[in-house]
C-alpha cells in the first residue's frame, strides 16, 4: 500500500508540486471563476497550497482514504480504490450525478462546470506513473523533501520518527493515519489542519460504514414491507368478509332495515385498523 | 378565453421558457447556465425535482395502499389521479435527474454497472422499477379509450386487471425502499448535513413524511382539479383523508423531536440562529399547524381551509427537503438557482399538469372504468377538448403556440447571458494598482500576489503595438492573457545552462567535435556529460545538465546562509550593537531578496521554525 507524507513544517509554498501535476496530468493552466472555491482546488487543479498564517503552506490534495466515501456512494463503480492505494476513476462509466462529491469529507472531488460532456476530476496519484514504478509527479518535483512518496506503513514510522525526534516542532498526531478509517495521503504539521477537511475532527469511523448500517437492512425491509402488506390485505379482506357475511346473517335474522347504519359501523371499525 | 384555457395557456408558457433553458443547457452544460459549482454541486434540481419530486409523488402509493391493502372503498374514486400524478411526478424526477445529471446519455449506465453499496444505486434501481410498476398501474386508464379497441389492447387491459394487487403491493414495497433511501442519501455527509436535520435514523424520517405528505398532495391535487373543472369537492372523503394525514404528521413530528431530544441536540433549534429559526418554522408549517388545522371542525369542514392545510403541508415538506440543502455547511461562493434553474423544474411541473388535464379531458379518470362514467370524456385524441372543443386541431394548435413563442421570447430576454452565449470564461482578475504603474497581479489564483510593473516592461519590450500583444493576446484559448511564467521560464521550470559555445572554445575549436558528436553523421547524437574524462558527477541521462529552477537555485544556494547570518541577530544584540543586528536581521527576511513582495511576507524564514 502506497502513500505520501507530506511534512507542512518543510513546505515553503514554492508552488512547484502544483506545476508538476498540471503538466504530469496535462491540466488547463486556467482556473475558471466558479470552480474556483476557497481550497483552491478545481477540476483542472489536482493539488493546491493553501496560505496559512506565519508562512505555513499546506498542499491540499485527495487523501486517498483506505475506505473512501467516494467509492461507496459512486453509483455505477466509476471510482475505485486500486490495490496498492489511490483511488481512480473510470470516466467512462460515470453518469456525472456528482454524489462522490457530496460525499467526500474533504470536498477533493471537483467537476468541469465549464463544458457540455463535463466529467470529475481529481488527483489520481499519478496512478500511470505509480504504477510503472515511478513516483508521482508532485513528490518528484518537491525541492525541499516537504512532500515524499513511500509506502504507508513505512511511511507513518517515519512520521513517528521524526515527531519523537522534535516532540516540541509537532503536534503529536500523524494526519490521516487513522482519520475517517485512515488515508494514503498522511500530513505532519505543527498546526491544526481541519480546514483540509468539513470539520476539525472528522472521526476515525470510515464514512461508507455510515450508508452501509442502513443499506443493509434494505433487504429486511423489502420483504418485510411486502408481507405486513400481504398479511394487512388477506387479514383485512378477511375480516370484511367475515363481518359482510355476520351482516347479511343478522340481516336475514332480523328485518332488512339497518343496511346502512351497519356500513357505518364497519367503515369505523377500519378506520382503527390504520 | 374560458378558464381553462387561460390556465393551458399559462402552463403553454412556463413550457415555452423551460424547453428553452433545458436545450441551452444541454448545449452549454452546467457551468453556464445553472448555479452550480464545485461548492454546491447538487442545487435544486436535486432539492426539487428530485427530493421533494418523489415525495410529493407519495399520494401513488399511499391512497394504493388505502384502498387496495386496507379495504377503505370508498377512497376509490381517488386512487386513479393519484396514481397518475404519481406517475407524472416521477417523470418529472426523471427528466429533471436527466437535467441535472452531466453525462445524462448515461443514465442506464446503473443498470449495467452494478454498485450495491452505493444509496444512489438503490434510490435508482428503485426509481426505475417503481415507474415501471405505475406506468403499469396507468395503463388500464389508456387502454379504456374508445381508441383502443382492438382485441389485443383489450387482453392487455384484462391482464393488468388481473395484475392489479401484486402490482400496488410491488408498488407499495418499492415505495418504501426509495422514498426512505432519498434520506440515507444524506447518511455519508455527517459533517456537512447540520445536526437539526441529521440523524442517523434520517431514512424513518423520510418515509414517514412521504406517506403524510403523500395525502395531503391528493387533497390539495383533486381539490384543485375540482375547482378548474367546477366540480364538486368530494368533501367528506377529503376530511376524512386529512384526518388519516395528521395521524401520520403526528407521527413524524414525535419521531424528528424525539430523536433530537435523545441525541441531546434539541436545544440547537432554539438558540436564535436563522438555522434554528427555519427549523422552527419548517417543523411549524408541514407539521404542527397542519395537523391541528386537519382537525379542527372551522378549517377542516370546509374546502378552503382543507385545500390551503394540505397547500401549508406540501409547501411545508418541499422547504424540509431544501433546508438539508440550504444549511449545510460548504467551501466557496454561496448558491442560489438561476432562472433557467427555476424555469426547468417549474416547466416540468406544468408539463405534467398539462398531461393530467389531457387525461382529465379525454380518460375515465375519477371513475374505474365503469362504464357510466364514460359519458363526459373526451373520445377523439386530437380535435377533442384538449385542444379547444370545437375548433379544429390545427386551430387548437395555433391558438396554444403564442404562448409557448412567448415563453421562448420570455427565456431569452431574462437568461444570464452565459446561458445563452455559452460559457464564458473570466479574464485574470487584477488587484488594485499599487502606485501609479505597478499592477498586484494573483496569477496564479493562489492569493499569493507579485507586482508587475508595467512601465518597466512596456520600455524593456519596445513601445509598439506589436510589444503590447506579446502579452495582451485577445485571441489566446478562452481570451486568457498571457502568463508571467511564458517569459520567466525560469521561475519554475528546468532551465538549460549548457553553452555550446564556452565548450566548444574549452575543448580548442572545430576540431574537437568529434570528442562529443561521436558520429558526425547523425549531428544530435552526443556523448553524455557524464562520459569520459567531463564531468563524473552528473546524472547518467543528461546530456547537457539541466539545472534546477530558478527558484531552486537560489534558495538552495542563499537562503541556509541568509538563515544563518539572521541567528546572529541575537548576539549583536547582546553585544549591544543594535544596528549591526537590525542589518543581519534583515537578511532572514524574504523582503531581502524580494524587495517588491507586499509587507506581510515579511516574515523571517529560519527562526518561526
Amino acid at each position: 500500500m502506497i502513500g505520501i507524507l507530506t511534512d507542512v513544517t518543510k513546505c515553503i509554498g514554492c508552488h512547484k508540486c502544483v506545476g508538476a501535476c498540471v503538466d504530469a496530468n496535462k491540466l488547463d493552466k486556467h482556473i475558471p471563476a466558479p470552480q474556483h472555491t476557497s481550497d483552491g482546488l478545481a477540476a483542472n487543479r489536482w493539488t493546491s497550497i493553501i496560505k496559512q498564517p506565519d508562512s505555513h503552506y499546506v498542499r491540499k490534495q485527495c487523501r486517498h482514504c483506505l475506505e473512501p466515501a467516494c467509492v461507496s456512494a459512486c453509483i455505477v463503480g466509476a471510482l475505485k480504490k486500486t490495490k496498492s492505494g489511490p483511488v481512480v476513476y473510470d470516466k467512462k462509466k460515470c453518469i456525472g450525478c456528482r454524489y462522490c462529491m457530496m460525499a467526500c469529507p474533504y470536498g477533493v472531488p471537483k467537476y468541469e462546470w465549464d463544458t457540455p460532456v463535463p466529467y470529475v476530476r481529481k488527483c489520481t496519484m499519478c496512478y500511470e506513473r505509480v504504477s510503472v514504478g515511478k513516483q508521482p509527479a508532485c513528490t518528484e518535483a518537491c525541492p525541499t523533501g516537504a512532500t515524499v512518496f513511500g509506502d504507508r506503513d513505512k511511511l507513518i514510522a517515519e512520521a513517528k520518527l521524526r515527531i519523537t525526534k522534535n516532540p516540541e516542532k509537532y503536534i503529536n498526531r500523524v494526519f490521516g493515519e487513522v482519520e475517517v478509517g485512515g488515508t494514503s495521503v498522511l500530513y505532519l504539521s505543527d498546526i491544526p489542519l481541519g480546514f483540509l477537511g468539513w470539520k476539525d475532527d472528522l472521526g476515525k469511523e470510515a464514512l461508507p460504514k455510515l450508508t452501509w448500517s442502513a443499506l443493509s437492512k434494505v433487504p429486511t425491509e423489502f420483504l418485510g414491507m411486502g408481507a405486513a402488506m400481504t398479511g394487512a390485505f388477506w387479514i383485512i379482506g378477511r375480516r370484511n368478509k367475515m363481518r359482510a357475511m355476520k351482516v347479511k346473517e343478522e340481516a336475514e335474522k332480523k328485518a332488512v332495515e339497518n343496511e346502512t347504519g351497519d356500513a357505518g359501523t364497519e367503515e369505523k371499525g377500519e378506520d382503527s385498523n390504520e | 378565453m374560458n378558464k381553462r384555457q387561460m390556465v393551458k395557456s399559462l402552463l403553454w408558457l412556463l413550457i415555452g421558457f423551460g424547453a428553452t433553458s433545458g436545450f441551452l443547457r444541454l448545449v452549454h452544460g452546467l457551468g453556464a447556465t445553472t448555479g452550480l459549482s464545485d461548492a454546491t454541486p447538487w442545487g435544486f434540481w436535486i432539492g426539487f425535482d428530485v427530493m421533494a419530486g418523489v415525495a410529493l409523488a407519495a399520494g401513488g402509493f399511499t391512497m394504493a395502499a388505502v384502498v387496495y391493502v386496507f379495504g377503505l372503498e370508498q377512497f376509490r374514486p381517488i386512487v386513479r389521479p393519484a396514481v397518475l400524478t404519481a406517475f407524472l411526478g416521477y417523470v418529472i424526477v426523471a427528466i429533471g435527474l436527466m437535467m441535472d445529471l452531466g453525462l445524462p446519455w448515461n443514465i442506464w449506465h446503473p443498470m449495467v454497472f452494478w454498485q450495491y453499496r452505493s444509496v444512489l444505486f438503490e434510490v435508482g434501481t428503485c426509481v426505475t422499477l417503481y415507474l415501471t410498476v405505475l406506468a403499469l398501474e396507468v395503463a388500464p386508464i389508456v387502454l379504456e379509450h374508445p381508441l383502443f379497441s382492438h382485441p389485443i389492447f383489450h387482453k392487455a387491459y384484462k391482464i393488468l386487471k388481473h395484475l392489479s394487487l401484486p402490482l400496488v403491493i410491488l408498488g407499495i414495497m418499492l415505495s418504501t425502499l426509495h422514498q426512505s433511501s432519498l434520506g440515507s442519501l444524506f447518511l455519508i455527509m455527517p459533517f456537512r448535513v447540520h445536526e437539526l436535520w441529521y440523524t442517523s435514523n434520517i431514512y424513518i424520517l423520510y418515509f414517514i413524511s412521504a406517506a403524510g405528505l403523500g395525502c395531503a398532495m391528493v387533497i390539495f391535487e383533486s381539490t384543485l382539479t375540482s375547482l378548474i373543472y367546477d366540480h364538486k369537492p368530494r368533501q367528506e372523503l377529503m376530511q376524512k383523508l386529512g384526518k388519516i394525514a395528521s395521524v401520520i404528521l403526528g407521527v413524524y413530528l414525535v419521531f424528528r423531536i424525539g430523536d433530537l431530544l435523545v441525541k441531546g441536540k434539541l436545544g440547537v433549534a432554539f438558540n436564535g440562529t436563522g438555522t434554528s429559526t427555519l427549523f422552527i418554522v419548517e417543523i411549524l408549517i408541514s407539521t404542527i399547524i397542519p395537523s391541528i388545522f386537519f382537525n379542527w371542525k372551522k378549517i377542516n369542514g370546509n374546502t378552503k381551509g382543507l385545500f390551503w392545510t394540505a397547500a401549508m403541508v406540501v409547501f411545508g415538506f418541499i422547504m424540509n427537503r431544501q433546508n438539508i440543502f440550504l444549511t449545510m455547511s460548504k467551501k466557496g461562493p454561496a448558491y442560489f438557482p438561476w432562472v433557467s434553474e427555476l424555469m426547468i423544474s417549474l416547466a416540468l411541473v406544468a408539463g405534467a399538469t398539462m398531461v393530467f388535464i389531457f387525461f382529465v379531458e379525454h380518460f375515465d379518470l375519477f371513475g374505474d372504468g365503469a362504464p357510466d362514467n364514460k359519458k363526459e370524456i373526451g373520445e377523439k385524441l386530437i380535435t377533442g377538448p384538449f385542444f379547444g372543443a370545437d375548433r379544429s386541431f390545427v386551430k387548437g394548435v395555433a391558438i396554444f403556440t403564442a404562448p409557448v413563442i412567448a415563453g421562448v421570447g420570455l427565456a431569452l430576454m431574462l437568461l444570464p447571458s452565459s446561458a445563452i452565449k455559452g460559457y464564458q470564461y473570466p479574464n485574470t482578475p487584477v488587484k488594485d494598482a499599487v502606485g501609479w504603474d505597478t499592477l498586484s497581479i494573483d496569477g496564479n489564483r493562489a492569493l499569493e500576489s507579485v507586482l508587475f510593473p508595467h512601465a518597466q516592461h512596456q520600455q524593456m519590450m519596445g513601445v509598439s503595438r506589436d510589444s503590447c500583444m506579446t502579452c495582451h493576446h485577445m485571441s489566446r484559448p478562452k481570451d486568457g492573457p498571457t502568463s508571467c511564467s511564458e517569459c520567466h521560464q525560469d521561475m519554475y521550470l528546468a532551465t538549460s545552462i549548457f553553452s555550446h559555445g564556452y565548450h566548444q572554445t574549452l575543448m580548442g575549436g572545430n576540431k574537437s567535435c568529434d570528442s562529443c558528436h561521436v558520429n558526425t553523421k547523425a549531428k544530435a547524437e552526443v556523448l553524455s556529460c557524464n562520459t569520459a574524462e567531463c564531468h563524473k558527477l552528473l546524472p547518467s541521462d543528461t546530456t547537457s545538465y539541466l539545472a534546477d529552477s530558478y527558484v531552486d537555485a537560489m534558495h538552495k544556494k542563499c537562503k541556509d546562509c541568509h538563515e544563518e547570518q539572521a541567528k546572529q541577530a541575537d548576539g549583536f544584540i547582546a553585544m549591544g550593537e543594535q544596528a549591526k543586528a537590525d542589518s543581519v536581521k534583515a537578511l532572514g527576511y524574504c523582503t531581502a531578496c524580494h524587495p517588491g513582495l507586499p509587507p506581510e511576507s515579511k516574515v523571517r524564514l529560519s527562526v518561526t521554525r
